[in-house]
C-alpha cells in the first residue's frame, strides 16, 4: 500500500515493499514510518484480543520489536499487513499463555440487569459482558481462537486468514465452524452472557412472533 | 407458510455471540495510546537491540580458531583478558536515543521533600537523557526520590506520569527510594530501572543499581525488588531480592543472579564510575515511617523453627496482606509450594507453582528464613487460599 509524505515541497510516495527494503538496510527512519503507518492496525488486533490497559500498550510495542527483529527474514512471501497480523496474534497468544499461570480475580455473582439505557449501570454491565466474552474466547483452543478473532473481529476473509496462519482455506473454514460452536458452548458457563442471550431471545420473540396457531373455525 | 424460529438456546447464544463480537469491534476502535511515548520507547529499545546484534555478529565472526589463538596468546602472556567490547565501554554506552535531548538538570524546578531540596523529575519526558557531572538528586513528589552518581548516564524510558515509570541506566549508579503503593491499588510496578536487557522493578522499597561490565549490582536496603528481562513489564519476577541483600545480576535479562553478602564492599569494575555506597542514602519521610511494606510474618519468634502448621498460618497471613480485594470479590487461589530443606532444617529452595504476587512470595520467603526442625524432610505442600 503506498504511503504519502511531504518533504519540503516534494511529495514522496513509499510502498510497503520500499519501506521494508529500507528497514532491512538498517534505516531507522523507515522503521519509524513503518511503525506510524501500521500501528493502528496492530493496536486494533492487540486491543481486541487482549482488552484495554497498560499491558496491551506494552504488547503493541513488543509486536513492533519483534517486527524489527524479524524484518531481515521477511522476503515478501505474504503482504506486510498479513505478516504484521500474524506477529500481533502470536505475541498476544504468547502473552496469554504466560499469564494463564497467574491467579486472576473473578466475580461469581450473576449480573442483574435493571437499566437498559446508556447510563453508568448499563456501561458497567456491558463491560462485564465483554470481560465474560473475552474469558470465553481465551478458553478456545489457540488455533480456533486465532481464526475466530481474525474473521469475526478483524474482518479478514478465510483466504487472508489462511495466509496469516499458514493453513489451507478449507482448514480455516473448518476451524471457524468449530470455533463458533465451541464458543457458544463456553458462553453458557458465563452467567452474564446467558442472561444477554435470554434477553436477545425475548426481544427476538417480540419482534418476530413464533408460528401463530391457526384458529379452527 | 410457517415462520422459522431457531432453537431458543442455540439461536439466542449465536445472537449473543454476534452482539459481543460487534461490541469488541466497537470498543477497540475507541482506544488511543500515547503514540509519541510508545514510539520513543520503541526506538530506544530498537537501538539497544541493534547494538547487541552488532556485538553478537562481531563475536560470531571471530570464529573458533581465532578464539583458540587468542586464548593461547592470553595464556602465554600470563593473564586472561575480558572481551574488548565489554571492558572498553560501559553497557549500552554506544546507544544514543533517537529523541536524544540531554537535559540540563539545573533547569529543572526545585522541590522540597523531607526538608531536602530535589530537582523535579515530573517534568522529564520519555527519551530525555541525564548526564550529571556531580551527584544529581531527583524526585517525583509522592512517588520516588532517586540519586544519580557523578558521571552516570540515564535515559527516561517511561516518564513519571506514565504507567510503570522506567529509567534506563547506561552507566554509573542509581540509588532510589520508592514510596510503597497501597495493596490492591492496581499498581504493579511503581518504578523500574533497566540496564541493557535486564529490568529491575520495585513496588515500594529502597535500592541501588550499579552498572558493571556485563552485569549490574543490585543492593536492596528495604522491601523487595524483582529482576527479569526487559519487556517483562508488570511481571518482572525471574528472581526476587528481599532486603537486606545484594546480588550481581547478568545484564542479558537476568539469566544469572549471584547473591553477595549484604553490606560488603564489592570491587569496582572499569565500568564503574562510582560505587553505589558512595551515594548519599535517602532519609525516610515522617509519614512513611512504619509504612514500608514489611513481611506479615516477621521473625519475632525467630528462635523457634517452623512446623508445617505454622508455615500454613504464615502463608495464609501473607496471602491476606498481599491480596487486598473488595469484600464482594471472591478470590480463590490454588498453588503448590515445593520446599527443599537441608538436614539441619534450613531452606535450600522454595518454589510456588504457579507463582503468585511478588509481595506474597517475599513475605513467605521471610517466614521461611526461620527454617524447620532438623531432620524435617523436603516436601511439597498444596495450598488453597481464599478470601
Amino acid at each position: 500500500m503506498p504511503r504519502q509524505a511531504r518533504w519540503g515541497g516534494l511529495r514522496l510516495v513509499t510502498t510497503d515493499e520500499e519501506l521494508v527494503e529500507r528497514c532491512q538496510k538498517g534505516d531507522r527512519d523507515a522503521f519509524r514510518t513503518l511503525f506510524r503507518s501500521h500501528r493502528d492496525v496492530v493496536a486494533r488486533v492487540v486491543f481486541r484480543m487482549n482488552g484495554p490497559g497498560a499491558d496491551s500498550e506494552d504488547l503493541v510495542q513488543e509486536v513492533f520489536l519483534q517486527v524489527h527483529r524479524s524484518l531481515k527474514d521477511f522476503r515478501g512471501q505474504a503482504r506486510l499487513s498479513t505478516w504484521l497480523h500474524r506477529i500481533a496474534v502470536n505475541v498476544v497468544l504468547m502473552h496469554k499463555r504466560a499469564a494463564r499461570v497467574r491467579p486472576s480475580l473473578t466475580h461469581d455473582e450473576p449480573v442483574e440487569i435493571h437499566d437498559t439505557g446508556g447510563g453508568p449501570l448499563a456501561r458497567a454491565e456491558a463491560k462485564q459482558c465483554e470481560d465474560a466474552f473475552r474469558r470465553a474466547l481465551d478458553k478456545l483452543p489457540p488455533k480456533k481462537r486465532e481464526v475466530y478473532i481474525l474473521h469475526e473481529l478483524e474482518g479478514l476473509s478465510p483466504g487472508d486468514i489462511a495466509e496469516v496462519v499458514g493453513a489451507p482455506v478449507l482448514t480455516v473454514r473448518t476451524r471457524l465452524f468449530y470455533a463458533r460452536q465451541e464458543l457458544a458452548e463456553l458462553m453458557r458457563a458465563e452467567p452474564s452472557l446467558v442472561q444477554l442471550a435470554a434477553e436477545l431471545d425475548n426481544d427476538n420473540n417480540v419482534d418476530v412472533p413464533a408460528v401463530q396457531p391457526e384458529v379452527a373455525t | 407458510m410457517s415462520a422459522f424460529k431457531p432453537s431458543a438456546d442455540d439461536g439466542a447464544m449465536t445472537l449473543a455471540m454476534d452482539r459481543m463480537a460487534q461490541s469488541l469491534r466497537d470498543s477497540a476502535s475507541t482506544q488511543e495510546p500515547d503514540w509519541d511515548a510508545m514510539e520513543a520507547r520503541l526506538m530506544a529499545q530498537v537501538e539497544v537491540q541493534e547494538v547487541q546484534e552488532r556485538k553478537a555478529t562481531r563475536y560470531r565472526s571471530m570464529g573458533a580458531g581465532f578464539l583458540a589463538l587468542a586464548a593461547s596468546f592470553a595464556l602465554w602472556m600470563g593473564h586472561t583478558q575480558a572481551p574488548q567490547a565489554t571492558s572498553e565501554q560501559p553497557l549500552a554506552a554506544a546507544v544514543e536515543p533517537v529523541r536524544s535531548r540531554v537535559v540540563d538538570a539545573s533547569t529543572l524546578a526545585e522541590v522540597r521533600w523531607t526538608d531536602e531540596v530535589w530537582r523535579d523529575a515530573s517534568s522529564l519526558k520519555s527519551g530525555d537523557i541525564l548526564e550529571p557531572t556531580g551527584e544529581l538528586a531527583l524526585a517525583t513528589i509522592g512517588q520516588v526520590r532517586w540519586r544519580l552518581s557523578p558521571g552516570a548516564r540515564a535515559v527516561i524510558v517511561r516518564a513519571s506520569n506514565e504507567v510503570r515509570p522506567t529509567v534506563r541506566l547506561e552507566r554509573g549508579s542509581l540509588h532510589a527510594k520508592v514510596v510503597p503503593v497501597a495493596p490492591g491499588s492496581g499498581i504493579d510496578e511503581s518504578f523500574a530501572v533497566e540496564v541493557a536487557q535486564t529490568r529491575v522493578a520495585v513496588h515500594g522499597t529502597e535500592f541501588t543499581v550499579d552498572v558493571r561490565d556485563a552485569s549490574l549490582l543490585v543492593t536492596v536496603d528495604e522491601g523487595v525488588v524483582g529482576v527479569g528481562p526487559v519487556g517483562s513489564n508488570g511481571r518482572t519476577e525471574r528472581a526476587l531480592l528481599t532486603a537486606p541483600t545484594q546480588a550481581e545480576v547478568s545484564a542479558d535479562g537476568a539469566s544469572t543472579v549471584t547473591r553477595l553478602p549484604y553490606g560488603e564492599a564489592v570491587a569496582p569494575t572499569p565500568a564503574d564510575v562510582r560505587g553505589a555506597r558512595g551515594l548519599k542514602p535517602i532519609s525516610r519521610d515522617k509519614e512513611e515511617r512504619g509504612d514500608v511494606t514489611a513481611p506479615a510474618v516477621m521473625p519475632e519468634v525467630a528462635v523457634r523453627p517452623l512446623s508445617t502448621q505454622t508455615l500454613r498460618s504464615a502463608v495464609e497471613g501473607c496471602f491476606a496482606s498481599a491480596y487486598s480485594v473488595r469484600s464482594d470479590v471472591n478470590l480463590q487461589v490454588s498453588t503448590v509450594l515445593d520446599l527443599r530443606l537441608n538436614p539441619d532444617g534450613s531452606v535450600v529452595g522454595a518454589r510456588f507453582s504457579p507463582p503468585l504476587k511478588p509481595e506474597f512470595q517475599a513475605c513467605v520467603g521471610a517466614a521461611l528464613e526461620r527454617g524447620f526442625t532438623p531432620g524435617t524432610p523436603s516436601q511439597t505442600l498444596p495450598f488453597s487460599l481464599g478470601k
